[in-house]
């Protein structure tokens, strides 16, 4: 009998315990926003404990309930794929009030996702949040799958500033900003970001992108365009997260790395390349129990080269190229 | 999308499944048996198992469940893209990562006076596996079976021995293993298949409830599952004769746990609206509260 017939959840080795703006955490391990619904999904598998993350990322979060895209929402394509869901979400209320009191606060940290078509939103799905158990809150300005708000205002460095202002003004929990890699400069945006308030950040969203479905001639997913996930982003997710860490790291802020991890090895790559933590979404499709994976592979992998997980952030042997853009100093 | 109830938890299964038999039955089908012990044991007509194809980067597939007995699962699936041909290529003796049993089962009415299966091409095996289960627990219920396909029937069919009253005359053709326990069933292609009525399931189903000398009252239940259009098609047919019954759903799927919202479907309740996970809300949803006209 195989390892995956006999699967025991353990804790995370007590080395993996980390922090993120003063919340401890079991592991650098996160689980992301729109990949593992409000929290509780994936422990209908036998093996799957929450209590071997270090926090989970819910559902992005609007003010009042949507019913996101019609189907198909999701095409896959070569190592990865592209998914349109459009929000769907109860609304705000129902998350504070119905969802949150039934989660488990020991097992894990939650975090909120916050998204919005306006400034207003933002700030008001923000301030429902402060005033619950939430642990953090994460601000969305770089979903691609609405049609308004989302990455359109998270590929504008001034509106991006002006969205976390916005809920800065709102909460005292930690505000960690998720970045869009559909930008032109992402130092440039997170060094606004880090100004206007934000507590730490995520990088990357999904890559913005399309399939074709030859015989209608359509374009696919059935939103017209998805975001790309998987394996397929790693490369493009780790230079952004070392571009962001240029600018982050100086002023102690840390980053969450994300995009295609589908192993520890992966993990690894990003909080080398300067991530603090490591989320992983569409990696949990490949294998349901990563968490656990990566989990030992960190662990074996800080063994081996007898370090500390904090000296591993950042530790590149040389830099990348620097950036040309001279309004970017760090 | 609410917090799944805790006795949820640790009730899917992932399992290192020993394939026993995977061979082609018809053209593009293939029947897979696999040893799956503790799957096997839980699975219920209905519910599904997600599949890895393929090892190397790509998504597990879901596959509905034909039969579960001892340590097998039965599993009929149609070679439609890369992950199910690279699966057509697996050979016994290999294994393959499994999880399951996810989603809903049918839920049929023990009072009901008939219980009714529809099904279209790959939608057919999960009502075998229904229909079989009913017959074994000793059901009250009458029992029969339509299905319809325009691929030749990936199970073994034969000349009707069990007598259907009200099919038209010509449409001979029964599926082996209903057939031999005594469930009448008949079947329906635009193929010229031989044996079968020449047009859309639904117009055999039609076709039966006109000839049939006494119809089916209400509260006889109707299973279907196959193309989106013919199962709006069975709705309505419910509809108009005040039959319940349940539809058992398909789409794209990635997670298959319920994390991802990617494979919601439009469905109407108390509250309007909803989009509900066809892999953890379904796949088996009550038979009017399914909106085609949206998807």
């Amino acid at each position: 009998m195989s390892a995956l017939n006999s699967v025991t959840p353990t804790r995370p080795d007590p080395r993996l315990g980390c922090r993120l703006c003063g919340l401890e955490l079991n592991s650098p391990v996160v689980l992301l926003s729109g990949c593992v619904g409000f929290g509780e999904e994936y422990t209908r598998i036998e093996g799957f404990s929450l209590d071997q993350v270090g926090a989970v990322f819910l559902k992005g979060t609007t003010l009042l309930p949507r019913l996101g895209n019609a189907p198909h929402r999701l095409w896959e394509t070569a190592s990865g794929y592209l998914n349109a869901i459009g929000l769907q979400n109860p609304g705000v209320a129902v998350v504070v009030e119905e969802i949150l009191p039934r989660l488990d606060f020991s097992e894990t940290r939650y975090i909120a996702n916050v998204s919005g078509s306006t400034l207003e939103e933002y700030a008001e799905v923000t301030r429902r949040f402060d005033d619950s158990r939430i642990d953090a809150i994460e601000v969305n300005i770089s979903c691609p799958n609405v049609r308004e708000g989302g990455v359109h205002f998270g590929n504008d460095p001034d509106m991006s500033a002006r969205v976390v202002e916005a809920c800065r003004t709102r909460t005292q929990k930690p505000l960690i900003v998720k970045l869009s890699p559909n930008q032109t400069d992402i130092r440039a945006n997170a060094r606004r970001c880090i100004e206007a308030g934000a507590d730490a950040l995520a990088v990357i969203n999904t890559v913005t992108g399309m399939a074709i479905d030859r015989k209608r001639r359509e374009p696919l997913p059935s939103y017209g365009q998805g975001g790309l996930s998987g394996p397929a982003i790693k490369p493009i997710a780790l230079l952004k997260v070392a571009e962001v860490a240029e600018v982050s790291l100086p002023r102690g802020i840390p980053i969450i790395g994300q995009g295609g991890i589908s192993s520890a090895e992966d993990a690894i790559d990003f909080l080398l390349a300067g991530a603090s933590l490591v989320g992983l979404g569409t990696g949990l499709f490949y294998d349901p129990l990563l968490p656990r994976h990566v989990n030992q592979g960190l662990s074996a992998y800080l063994n081996e080269n007898h370090l500390r997980l904090a000296e591993v952030t950042g530790a590149l042997s040389r830099p990348i190229p620097a950036s040309r853009n001279p309004n970017l100093e760090s | 999308m609410s917090r799944s109830a805790p006795s949820s938890r640790g009730s899917v299964l992932i399992e290192r499944a020993r394939i026993i038999e995977n061979h082609r039955v018809a053209p593009e089908q293939f029947r897979l048996l696999v040893e799956s012990p503790r799957i096997a044991t839980r699975a219920q007509p209905g519910t599904f198992v997600h599949v890895s194809c393929d090892e190397d980067g790509w998504f597990k597939r879901p596959m509905s469940l034909l039969d579960a007995q001892g340590d097998l699962l039965d599993i009929l699936y149609k070679v439609v893209g890369r992950g199910t041909q690279h699966l057509s290529t697996r050979s016994a003796g290999t294994c393959l990562s499994i999880m399951g049993p996810i989603g809903k089962p049918f839920a049929p009415d023990p009072e009901a006076p008939w219980i009714i299966a529809i099904g279209g091409g790959t939608g057919i095996p999960p009502l075998i596996f229904l229909l079989e289960r009913l017959f074994a627990s000793g059901t009250r219920s009458r029992l029969a079976f339509f299905g319809g396909s325009e691929l030749p029937f990936p199970l073994e069919t034969q000349h009707r021995a069990t007598p259907f009253i009200g099919i038209p005359e010509g449409v001979t053709q029964s599926l082996l293993r209903l057939d031999r326990l005594g469930i009448p069933a008949a079947l329906a292609s635009r193929s010229a298949i031989q044996g079968t009525y020449p047009g859309l399931v639904t117009d055999l189903f039609k076709s039966w409830l006109r000839l049939l000398p006494e119809p089916p009252t209400p509260g006889t239940q109707v299973f279907s599952c196959g193309p989106s259009a013919m199962m709006a098609a069975v709705q309505a047919l419910a509809r108009d004769m005040h039959f319940g019954g349940a539809l058992c759903l398909e789409e794209y799927m990635a997670c298959a746990i319920g994390g991802c919202a990617g494979c919601t479907v439009p469905v109407t309740g108390p509250d309007g609206i909803a989009m509900k996970r066809v892999c953890v809300d379904g796949p088996v949803f009550t038979i009017g509260t399914v909106l085609f006209d949206n998807r």
